[in-house]
């Protein structure tokens, strides 16, 4: 049986209580937005006491499901004032289902705003808070040390850590989870769920899970049976199994710049000369070169294993290697070429708290309003550090591309939602531009990911260029990218079942035999589409509306080269994307 | 060439962005893979002039085109159309031997990679 961990920073009290019955077939960011549209009052101030902050393993974390180590967190967003469900990997999430854990729920605020608190969890389930006052201020990196010190030396655990970032308020603060390896480097990235974390004197979260077994399957031989086609799919497909084990996400950067949608300059161009400098092909000879590791997975139970560590030219440690959205953020979109100016800008972010996205697409628009350079990595490392250390710009950075755009007066603000565009143009991917617009999360490239033949119902007609049928895929592909957030699968899983039927079956014969529920494929899309109720209700109450559902108007006017082409999709089919949801809230039985 | 195309060529010393010529009439994108030795089933799609199409599309003179393997990931695959130009040339084209040197004329240059 399921449980919720329940501390409340107020008076520091810790509860343990049974998951809902009516809960029982949520985890991941269904239950995080179940909780939060729940829980918190639409208008509540993010960094008040009435905001909560959700950690929530999925629904299959800690099965030995592959790949299935994904962690949820959910709150309001202090960035874009709808809630918000910012996905990590790391060790975290596998270790909270091992533990029986549902989710961990942080309600109230401390009384002392200097104060800091870690809260322990250890593997025979005792919590525990304890008062941290002297890591206030310090980086994610150092925090992870000291907590290395203070575990036994045979200890299994994760880490949950918040930086600088986060403890000062920032909007584009997020929240580190430790890898394979215990570095704090997996990041629920964006939405400022950093400043959360800082709101509630939080800094710290340890779970050890030493020692401790997969929860019970219902059906342990099915189980198994599962989980080696899943595997196997994941092995052979070429995406999961060779592309991104050999170049990690950054082999978009090539041919997105290609297809004259990756956005350079602060969006004003849609391919970038340094594209080939910076992309996975190049990224991955660099790397070993200087006898750095290729391919790694960001948590155990990993079988893609996309990642790897970028080392400085003496062939030391710096940081993940970037994934392809930072190479955009700091490369492309800032017109900088140089990885090793792009890994120490990764790092900063990395230590100091800070969403890489969000802060890179800041970064082009402080570029775009002349202060400093496109093109100039150590002005950009230093408008960075500013944000803490003193200088120019200084705090307004760490906000996001809004604040810095308006405090500079930028006209090109590419957010929606008040959160920055990811790396893909939506003039030339006209798609991605409907996610963009319409998902509750604000700006969002991994909203709408999940690609599969069950899903595809415009038989791969569709023209990146042209708005026909992108409203009605979109809508599929987020309800699907919500439904694989719940169960904690990474959506990198996604890849194998476009070409390989048996992978998606899996999926829901891995569900079924571990949890001894039904879950064919409608109630695998019912479970993305009750999340998705709960979030767009959350938002519909929080007063966004139809006009909230919208690129920036920029996008409807500059033609964007290489294509010179705009955003097309209509406001109408925008406004359908989510028509699905009355009818699905009411069958809920909330309105 | 991305991806693998681009690994393949860096380990044998090739540029992974050449100039090449192709006859007045114009070729196809699977033609030129051929003469450039690569390997037909590493080749899911083929941008042409910063559009994908399949193998089987026409170039002529000033087009700039780009070999594309399998393993991209996101829905881009999906969107830009890779795995639409995938799965047509595995119904069309079963890959075909390497032909000779002969039969082409020489004409206008293009860019590709």
């Amino acid at each position: 049986m399921r449980h919720i961990l329940r501390v409340d920073m107020s008076d520091l009290s810790i509860t343990k209580e049974d998951l809902p019955a009516k809960w029982e077939r949520y985890g991941g960011r269904a239950l995080t937005s179940a909780l939060v549209f729940s829980e918190v009052p639409p208008d509540a101030d993010p960094l008040g006491p009435d905001n909560v902050l959700v950690f929530a393993p999925g629904l299959l974390g800690g099965t030995n499901t592959p790949n299935g180590g994904r962690l949820s967190v959910g709150a309001k967003s202090p960035l874009t004032g709808t809630i918000k469900e910012s996905n990590a990997g790391g060790q975290a999430a596998n270790a909270l289902g091992r533990l029986g854990i549902a989710a961990i729920v942080f309600t109230g605020k401390p009384a002392d705003p200097s104060a800091r608190y870690m809260l322990t969890v250890e593997a025979d389930g005792e919590a525990s808070v304890s008062r941290v006052d002297e890591w206030a201020g310090a980086g994610n990196y150092a925090v992870s040390d000291a907590i290395k010190g203070m575990r036994p030396d045979d200890d299994r655990y994760s880490t949950i850590t918040n930086g600088p970032a986060g403890e000062a308020g920032l909007k584009a603060s997020g929240i580190a989870v430790s890898d394979v390896k215990g570095y704090p480097n997996r990041f629920a990235g964006r939405g400022g769920m950093g400043a959360v974390m800082g709101s509630k004197g939080l800094k710290a979260i340890v779970i050890s899970d030493k020692g401790l077994k997969t929860p019970e399957h219902a059906d342990k031989e099915a189980f198994s049976a599962a989980i080696k086609i899943f595997s196997n799919a994941l092995r052979e497909h070429a995406v999961s199994g060779q592309g991104l084990p050999t170049y990690g996400t950054n082999v978009l950067t090539n041919i997105l710049s290609e297809a004259g949608g990756l956005p350079t300059r602060n969006f004003s161009e849609g391919s970038f000369e340094g594209a080939e400098a910076t992309g996975g092909e190049t990224q991955r000879e660099i790397i070993l070169e200087r006898g750095g590791d290729v391919s790694h997975g960001c948590h155990s139970g990993c079988v893609i294993q996309c990642s790897r560590y970028w080392v400085d030219k003496d062939g030391h440690y710096k940081t993940k290697g970037p994934e392809y959205e930072t190479v955009w953020s700091f490369g492309a979109d800032c017109g900088i070429s140089d990885l090793d100016d792009i890994a120490e800008l990764d790092r900063t972010c990395g230590d100091f708290g800070l969403d890489t996205i969000e802060m890179g697409a800041t970064m082009a628009v402080y570029m775009d309003s002349g202060a400093i350079a496109f093109g100039d990595g150590k002005a950009a490392l230093a408008a960075l550090k500013s944000v803490f250390e003193g200088g120019e710009p200084g705090k307004v950075l760490g906000d996001g591309a809004e604040a810095t755009g308006k405090a500079f007066g930028v006209s090109r603000i590419p957010v929606v939602k008040h959160q920055a565009l990811p790396a893909y143009d939506p003039r030339a991917v006209q798609g991605i531009g409907v996610t963009y617009a319409t998902s509750t999360m604000g700006a969002d490239h991994t909203a709408g990911y999940t690609v599969a033949t069950e899903i595809l119902k415009v038989g791969g007609d569709l023209d990146p260029l042209k708005p026909e049928g992108q409203a009605e895929l979109s809508r599929n592909l987020q309800i699907a990218t919500a439904m694989l957030d719940s169960l904690g699968l990474c959506i990198f899983v996604a890849f194998p079942v476009l070409d390989i039927p048996e992978a998606f079956t899996a999926i829901h014969e891995m569900a079924e035999a571990h949890t001894g529920q039904k879950w064919d494929v409608d109630a695998l899309m019912q479970l993305g589409k009750e999340t998705l109720v709960y979030e767009k209700l959350f938002n519909d109450r929080a007063g966004f509306g139809p006009a909230d559902d919208r690129l920036p108007e920029f996008f409807k006017t500059d033609e964007l080269p290489p294509h010179n082409i705009t955003f097309q999709v209509s406001d109408a089919d925008l406004d359908s994307v989510y028509d699905f949801v009355p009818e699905v809230a009411k069958e809920m039985g909330i309105q | 060439m991305f991806g693998f195309l681009h690994s393949a060529r860096t380990e044998a010393g090739l540029p992974t962005t050449v100039e090449i010529e192709v006859p007045e009439e114009g070729t196809t994108a699977r033609q030129i893979a051929l003469d450039l030795g690569l390997d037909l089933d590493m080749i899911e799609g083929v941008f042409v002039n910063r559009t994908v199409y399949d193998v089987e599309h026409p170039v002529v003179g000033g087009d700039r085109i780009a070999f594309v393997p399998p393993g991209t990931p996101g829905p881009h695959r999906f969107y830009l159309g890779l795995y639409r130009a995938g799965q047509t040339q595995s119904e069309t084209s079963p890959r075909a031997d390497r032909p000779g040197q002969d039969g082409l004329d020489e004409s206008s240059d293009q860019p590709e990679d």
